[in-house]
């Protein structure tokens, strides 16, 4: 398969590189490299509750739904002093049957440089990409400060393009009088999974979607206090389309994010908000009719404040529209698309997270909610404008 | 003792600083609240004496009950005799306990070790030398394990075990209360 032969040429392109140009890994002659062998793991499940519009499985009948289970198991080993792999297998459910575990990430980590003004490294394999403040660990509810984190932002829609990519990755750590500056950039095949032709109305057509070569960076700077953190993530994700025989023909696929994060943190509590503009285009299609370009906007603020140790209470406001130049939907409407309120969503969250043990989580929420822009798009049959959604969910780590 | 948010450069610099050299900086507060009887203005002829009375009192009192008030309970970063640093920075202390640094400025592996989020010594380690909360650090550490960018810290149960496994492990760091060091392990100090 062309894909993987890809992904080996590029692999091997860049072991080559490193070997050339970087020191070279030294052998970890004070221990035993099984010695350093961790295995961790995690497990939620949640139950949702809403009075209308489905959400991750039949939320809005009598008993809600449990279709939102999240299994991870993840093994890391330090085989040279400076190399780490890491690997990490998923088993998520969220809403659509298919939970068969699959690689999430998996990483060999040389950190080629590291000295008291700096450390720079290369990730090869299959990476997470630092899009926003909680990407990399969106699955893990013990990282998240809710239990759906903004949807405007980190959404169901295109999941499996922004979640990790196939490749190679190299950041840089920069140790900065006032602060740590960190970049990271990144070069890989995404994963396109079946969200993404369903999200585009292809899911009936007999083509399907390939990840091609794309890029994601982010720039972050967190200050010498401690207290704020702010970020720049940015992505070129491609991926190409395939239905030379059907009605479709063959096409390209671009998202291209950008995100603004920032974050305010004292002992008690947190202030974060997140700004994203996202492009999404479609061309080379030879249907003309498919080829467009849209620009959706995200923003979230949220704030949240700990208490007696164990609790974390969360108040956030959430705003998507799909396309900048229509917030609202109503032209969408106007054209005969479909109902505006599809077109964006206003989210009221809030909620409450008790740590009755350092291993246990416990976690509910209730949303209030405007529109559907971020319904799953599997779920989006009979919806309602306004609607509400309850979730409770229990959360194991180790 | 009154918690005070520390100025980064100074205090938690004066907090780590060997014990050997802490009496003078440990406790710059009582030598302030020594002074306090001069301020109430006696006859002249008394001045003189009274600054030397109340100067000499308080060098004796610095000098027998500073370190007991302040410096023995003082958090001080610890490391495996086969070390070699002796100064870090704050940067890089935060870096190894968020585990994102890997090795030692000699190429040496790290071995981190943390006492349980709850540990008041924890918790006192955590906001005094790195200006981090405890709950940022189990975060930092949940990031980089299930993001397979890092290795979570070898856990002790106390002090005790604390200073065995640091001084037990090639390229062992950790922390402990000034007063609970013993001669297996070395202080490594912050500073900027």
């Amino acid at each position: 398969m062309s894909y993987r032969w890809r992904i080996e040429r590029l692999i091997a392109w860049s072991l080559f590189t490193l070997a050339g140009c970087l020191p070279w890994p030294v052998a970890n002659a004070d221990a035993d490299a099984m010695d350093t062998l961790q295995v961790h793991g995690f497990l939620s499940q949640a139950w949702l509750v809403s009075d209308d519009n489905d959400f991750f499985g039949p939320s809005s009948e009598n008993d809600g739904s449990f279709q939102y289970t999240e299994i991870g198991l993840n093994v890391s080993l330090r085989p040279l002093r400076d190399v780490l792999v890491s690997a990490q297998v998923l088993s998520r459910r969220a809403g659509d049957d298919d939970a068969s575990p699959r690689l999430d990430h998996g990483i060999v980590d040389y950190q080629a440089f590291s000295n008291a003004r700096r450390r720079l490294g290369i990730q090869l394999g299959r990476f997470k990409n630092p899009f926003g403040f909680y990407n990399q660990t969106r699955d893990v509810a013990f990282t998240r400060p809710s239990i759906l984190l903004p949807q405007s932002i980190y959404f169901e829609r295109t999941r499996s393009l922004a979640l990790a990519a196939d490749g190679v990755s190299v950041y840089d750590e920069e140790y900065l009088a006032d602060g740590t500056l960190r970049l990271q950039i990144g070069i890989g095949d995404p994963q396109a999974g079946d969200d993404l032709d369903e999200t585009l109305g292809l899911g009936e057509q007999a083509g399907s979607f390939d990840g091609r070569t794309s890029y994601i960076g982010q720039i972050l700077y967190e200050d010498g206090e401690g207290h704020w953190t702010a970020a720049l993530s940015a992505a070129d994700v491609t991926a190409r389309y395939q239905d030379s025989a059907g009605p479709i023909g063959d096409g390209r696929f671009h998202f291209q994010p950008w995100i603004l994060s920032w974050q305010y943190n004292q002992e008690h509590w947190s202030l974060t908000t997140e700004f994203a503009l996202r492009r999404i285009a479609l061309d080379d299609f030879t249907n003309p009719r498919l080829n467009d370009v849209s620009l959706g906007q995200s923003w979230y603020v949220q704030y949240t404040r700990r208490f007696a140790d164990e609790w974390q209470w969360l108040l956030r406001y959430d705003s998507l529209a799909n396309d900048r130049n229509d917030r609202d939907g109503s032209q969408y409407e106007a054209d005969g698309l479909g109902p505006a309120y599809s077109r964006y969503a206003r989210d009221v969250t809030t909620g409450l997270q008790w740590r009755i043990h350092p291993r246990v989580l416990l976690a509910a929420e209730w949303h209030n909610i405007e529109g559907t822009g971020w319904l799953p798009v599997a779920d989006a049959e009979d919806t309602e404008k306004y609607w509400n959604l309850l979730l409770f969910q229990a959360s194991f780590r180790f | 003792m009154i918690w005070r948010r520390p100025q980064r450069r100074n205090d938690a610099i004066a907090s780590s600083i060997p014990s050997g050299t802490s009496r003078i900086s440990g406790c710059p507060g009582s030598r302030r609240r020594r002074f306090h009887p001069g301020n109430l203005a006696p006859p002249p002829w008394t001045r003189h004496l009274t600054r030397h009375f109340v100067g000499c009192t308080a060098l004796l009192l610095l000098a027998c009950q500073g370190p007991a008030q302040g410096a023995e309970h003082d958090v001080v970063v610890i490391a495996n005799q086969g070390v070699g640093a002796r100064v870090i920075s704050h940067d890089m202390a935060r870096a190894i306990f968020a585990m994102r640094l890997r090795t030692w400025p000699n190429g040496q592996a790290i071995n981190v070790f943390v006492l349980p989020d709850d540990d008041p010594v924890h918790e006192r380690f955590a906001k005094r030398l790195l200006n981090v909360y405890p709950h940022q650090l189990r975060l930092a550490w949940d990031r980089v394990v299930f993001s397979g960018t890092g290795q979570a810290p070898h856990p002790v149960d106390d002090e005790r075990e604390m200073l065995e496994r640091v001084a037990s492990t090639p390229g062992g760091v950790g922390y402990l209360e000034r007063d609970q060091l013993e001669d297996s392990v070395h202080v490594i100090s912050l500073a900027n």
